[in-house]
């Protein structure tokens, strides 16, 4: 990742995680030439761009989906035939549109392509499926209880919170009552060893119909993880619909499973397995972001300690020190070769000496610039001192 | 003579004294530390003339520069340290002393090692 021998002489050795492109400039200029050197190390170091390949020259894995195109000429006539009437209700506010039959409408038409389109674009069928794609043909309707009269629904990619998902979910879908499902939820990004392996959190085998309770749990509910510090985790679900009843035991996690090496899975590898017998149908994920709540899920449930990361971002480029830097701002020269540690732990031991324990934070000033500058202070913390009393920039942690 | 203080002859000088007249000591020259401030690794910092006269007919972006304080130049600083006693170049530790980041290098191993001799048998 890191080729120092390059650029060994550049001295960017205190800086970590360099990422450099084959040289094609010549590394020994002067210092005017600045802007080529930043260049130089903007540049991120070129794997060559895999093309994707488009959608329709992949295996499509479910059900076929049958385009329903409006037919154009019928609807002009409808819309001619009732545009009074609908003008009218309009103005006099009377106009009142049936939304499920909006919505019907729209999955007949749009739906499937559209949810499998958002799909690709999160790099599901990627991840889970190694490329292969499919149509959804069932209306999966994910839903986190919130509170008595609100719900959190799960549709493509939104953000839900960390402590909003401990509970499972209800699961609703249209289907008939003698045919049978799998519903899977799994966690493509979380895994803590392997890069090309997944977490299951939920299993429930042979589904009858649309009743979840009277399935097969083949594994219990574990709520997300994302780790901190690691960003937004996608958490998808996956509806199979089965042609007959399918033996699971090979699946069967052992009942409250706390266990992440038998949790460890691999959609395409189930996938695989039982190719012949089920196919997907309906597909829903969530994105979701490290929590507080997170850390009760590795300490109370998991059992063990839980991992934070942090993301070491590359330093900007500055250039080399000079033992005696001339006629330059001495406070912003200096600052600019600090290590970002070192600011954050000024500006912490600042805060501390403001904290008092035992008393309640004291509210931040309406307008906090409107107390008078000191005369005695010299003309160089000035600025500095804006920025502390604004809370900008790296003073944003003073809070 | 020089000895006699009250003649009129015996004008103020700003060079500096290396043996005072009292303890035998050096002196440091005042218009230094006036206008000067020293950092623990040997530089001198300063303000920019012109900071506090005719602003209004300066532009912003001067008039911010004309704000900054300055690294003297080596030979500069070289000279400034000859022109005090230690007494200015001893390390203090204030209370909320906002010099007190800067009186380090940071990375400064790194970038400038110290060579150590070569070993000749």
């Amino acid at each position: 990742m890191c080729e120092n021998e390059d650029v060994a002489h550049l001295r960017l050795d205190g800086y970590r995680n360099v990422y450099v492109r084959k040289r094609t400039l010549e590394l020994k200029i002067g210092n005017s030439v600045l802007h080529l050197r930043v260049q130089l190390h903007m540049c991120i170091q070129g794997k060559e761009k895999k093309e994707r390949i488009p959608l329709e020259k992949r295996t499509n894995i479910g059900f076929k989906w049958n385009k329903q195109v409006p037919n154009s000429r019928e609807v002009r006539q409808t819309i001619r035939k009732r545009k009074e009437e609908l003008e009218q209700a309009a103005r006099f506010r009377e106009l009142s549109v049936s939304v499920d039959q909006v919505s019907e409408k729209w999955w007949r038409e749009k739906g499937p392509p559209t949810i499998t389109m958002i799909a690709e674009h999160y790099g599901i069928f990627k991840d889970l499926f190694h490329d292969a794609y499919f149509y959804p043909s069932v209306d999966l309707d994910v839903c986190y209880d919130f509170d008595e009269n609100h719900d959190l629904p799960v549709f493509c990619g939104n953000h839900i919170r960390a402590d909003e998902v401990r509970a499972p979910p209800n699961i609703t879908y249209t289907s008939d009552d003698s045919s049978l499902w799998t519903l899977i939820m799994t966690a493509p990004d979380s895994h803590l060893q392997k890069t090309d392996a997944e977490y299951l959190h939920w299993m429930i085998g042979n589904i009858p119909g649309n009743r979840l309770a009277d399935g097969e749990e083949l594994c219990n509910y574990l709520p997300p993880f994302p780790l901190q510090g690691t960003g937004a985790h996608r958490y998808v679900f996956i509806l199979f619909k089965q042609n007959e009843k399918i033996d699971f035991t090979s699946e069967k996690r052992p009942d409250n499973c706390i266990s992440l090496d038998q949790r460890t899975f691999q959609t395409a590898e189930f996938y695989k397995h039982y190719e012949d017998d089920i196919t997907p149908a309906g597909i829903s994920f969530f994105q979701c972001e490290y929590d507080e709540s997170v850390r009760d899920v590795f300490w109370d449930i998991l059992d063990m300690k839980h991992p934070s990361f942090e993301f070491v971002h590359p330093p900007p480029y500055h250039p080399k020190q000079k033992k005696w830097p001339g006629k330059q701002p001495f406070d912003l020269y200096l600052d600019r070769y600090k290590d970002v540690k070192q600011i954050n732990e000024e500006v912490l031991r600042e805060k501390l000496k403001t904290i008092n324990p035992f008393q309640p934070k004291p509210p931040r000033p309406k307008y906090p610039n409107v107390a008078l500058v000191d005369k005695s202070t010299p003309s160089w913390i000035k600025l500095k001192n804006k920025h502390r009393r604004l809370q900008e920039l790296h003073f944003k942690d003073l809070d | 003579s020089l000895l006699d203080i009250s003649s009129s002859s015996v004008l103020p000088t700003r060079t500096k004294t290396n043996y005072s007249r009292r303890s035998g000591e050096p002196k440091s020259v005042k218009a230094v530390t006036a206008r000067f401030y020293r950092l623990d690794w040997g530089v001198w910092i300063r303000t920019r003339a012109g900071r506090a006269s005719h602003l209004w007919r300066k532009s912003k972006g001067r008039k911010y520069r004309l704000r900054q304080h300055v690294f003297c130049t080596k030979t500069q600083s070289k000279l400034l340290d000859r022109m005090v006693t230690d007494h200015y170049k001893r390390k203090r530790n204030y209370v909320n002393d906002p010099y007190e980041s800067y009186q380090v290098r940071n990375h400064f191993d790194k970038w400038f090692p110290r060579r150590s001799k070569p070993f000749l048998p």
